[in-house]
């Protein structure tokens, strides 16, 4: 594939702004074409630096880039760095050949940033963020300084790691794009993952002792027995889990439970 | 049906949507969250406490990510329209039950929760319907129908969650509150005992959520230790605690996971 003459370089500045812009990714969402409409709003500054003068090749980048796309919002840089880069560097003169090694490269890297991105941030990060931040707000009960410390160290630990693995990513795709697969497959996603869910159950662990030991336990006013009766909710919630029961079911059926026990002691 | 109006339900209403819109539409930062939901929404009512605490547990029992193409309810809207209308229901009628009343509020948060969810699929519907009504504009090649496209997007996002949050919280409030006052002692003491149960849910949910073998067995050896601990010196140092867990898994993990690689 040819690639055209002089570089037209993007600032640094104009690939941030872009990767600014993908944090309105998701709000025209829609059925028929997913995050398109996010996903172009972001690349069409650039678009127009690179087809500066050339409307014809700005309108058909346009077409292409309002089709079809669904990726990890936060993995989208990635997308948008080495799809710029493509639209820079393939040559205008085989409009076909650029239109399909364009679309061949997006839909070949959606899938896979979505899955590397929806493990880590969605099964990881979040909620193990989210639980410092529980965790650290019922052990200094539920007051305002501990909520703001829980709050503040909950987004700064998650948001600090989406910046970061946004940007670098961006950057990383636009001025070596040809490493990008190289480098996500170097990257050890299941040793972070495991490392993340290990510390959340040692976490988890230190929480429920704490909850144990503070608690005033007034189901039957026995502490050893209103545990044995907390350990017993416990493993019957994890069974429910475990036979695939969503959350709010286990919800609605524990109140249930718990007003017939009402009514029956 | 009593009315509740006032300037505090009007802005409780379009913080509301405007936490919404990072659920899920815009940046993804967590800042929607219910521990942040709730603390936000008990500043506005004047109880902070019971904010963070209802916001505290829904984060603990809706942590988990949804599977698949379910939609799971909007846990923000969980935690804010139960601590709202819990403390809006506690001001109405002055209750002894008020763990009754944080569950009862809770129960519907919950089913508010659902509606949020749902009705994001309605917005995402409509959305197609705004593709196709600026995709000719689009594709001349200006910026201003993309603009348009993505600010009518979000309009009907905030407007939608700013409407049903003020019916919830100006109507359902009175009607809420009557339903609970009807309650029958039985349920209410059904209520309050299953107020106990939801951080067991929440533990329980986490633990699935994070659970691999050698997570469990680190979970088990912390859970002795700490207990330990604290039932021998009583009070809780949450700097010390977080340093010792922190310490705890970061051997942990260097030893079993990273270190173990490069033997």
């Amino acid at each position: 594939m040819q690639t055209n003459g002089p570089k037209k370089m993007i600032s640094p500045l104009n690939l941030l702004w872009s990767g600014f812009k993908l944090n309105l990714l998701h709000l025209a969402w829609n059925f028929e074409r997913l995050q398109n409409l996010g996903f172009y709003f972001s690349l069409h500054n650039m678009l127009r630096k690179i087809y500066a003068g050339r409307t014809e090749q700005r309108l058909a980048a346009t077409r292409r880039h309002i089709g079809f796309f669904n990726t990890h919002i936060f993995f989208s840089t990635a997308l948008l760095g080495v799809m710029v880069r493509l639209e820079e560097d393939l040559s205008d003169e085989t409009p076909k050949a650029k239109e399909m090694e364009i679309e061949s490269t997006k839909m070949g890297l959606m899938g896979p940033l979505a899955a590397i991105g929806d493990s880590l941030f969605w099964s990881g990060l979040k909620p193990f963020s989210l639980l410092l931040g529980v965790g650290i707000i019922w052990l200094t009960k539920f007051t305002f300084t501990g909520w703001l410390a829980g709050v503040v160290i909950s987004l700064a630990f998650y948001n600090m790691l989406r910046i970061v693995i946004k940007y670098y990513l961006l950057f990383k795709s636009y001025y070596r794009y040809r490493e990008l697969f190289s480098f996500i497959q170097k990257v050890k996603f299941q040793d972070i993952m495991k490392s993340l869910k290990v510390a959340g159950m040692g976490f988890l662990g230190a929480f429920t002792a704490v909850y144990l030991r503070e608690k005033q336990l007034t189901i039957v006013g026995l502490r050893w027995l209103d545990s044995l009766v907390l350990c017993g909710a416990f493993i019957l919630v994890i069974w429910a889990l475990r036979s695939k029961k969503s959350v709010s079911f286990i919800f609605g059926a524990s109140v249930a439970a718990c007003i017939v026990l009402a009514y029956i002691t | 049906m009593e009315l509740l109006l006032s300037a505090k339900i009007v802005l409780a209403a379009a913080i509301g949507a405007a936490l919404e819109l990072d659920a899920y539409f815009i940046g993804m930062t967590l800042v929607s969250q219910p521990i942040i939901a709730g603390g936000i929404a008990g500043w506005i009512f004047g109880d902070f406490f019971t904010g963070i605490f209802i916001g505290s547990l829904v984060q603990l029992v809706w942590i988990s990510p949804p599977v698949g193409a379910y939609v799971p309810p909007s846990s923000s809207a969980i935690a804010y329209t139960a601590t709202v209308l819990c403390l809006n229901m506690n001001v109405l009628f002055v209750h002894k039950e008020f763990d009754a009343l944080i569950m009862f509020g809770l129960v519907i948060g919950t089913a508010t929760g659902y509606f949020v969810g749902q009705a994001d699929i309605w917005n995402r519907k409509l959305n197609t319907l705004i593709l196709h009504l600026f995709e000719p504009a689009i594709l001349k090649g200006g910026i201003w129908p993309v603009l348009a496209a993505q600010a009518f997007a979000l309009a009907a996002k905030f407007f939608r969650d700013a409407v049903f949050y003020f019916i919830v919280f100006a109507f359902g409030t009175g009607i809420a509150a009557k339903i609970f006052s009807s309650l029958p002692p039985d349920i209410l003491k059904g209520l309050e005992k299953a107020l106990w149960v939801m951080p067991v849910i929440g533990l329980a949910v986490i633990y699935e959520t994070f659970r691999t073998r050698m997570g469990e067995m680190l979970h088990i050896a912390l859970f002795l230790v700490f207990y330990l601990v604290f039932w021998k010196f009583r009070h809780v140092e949450p700097v010390f605690f977080m340093l010792a867990a922190a310490a705890a898994c970061g051997v942990v993990i260097y030893n079993f996971v990273w270190n173990k690689r490069s033997r």
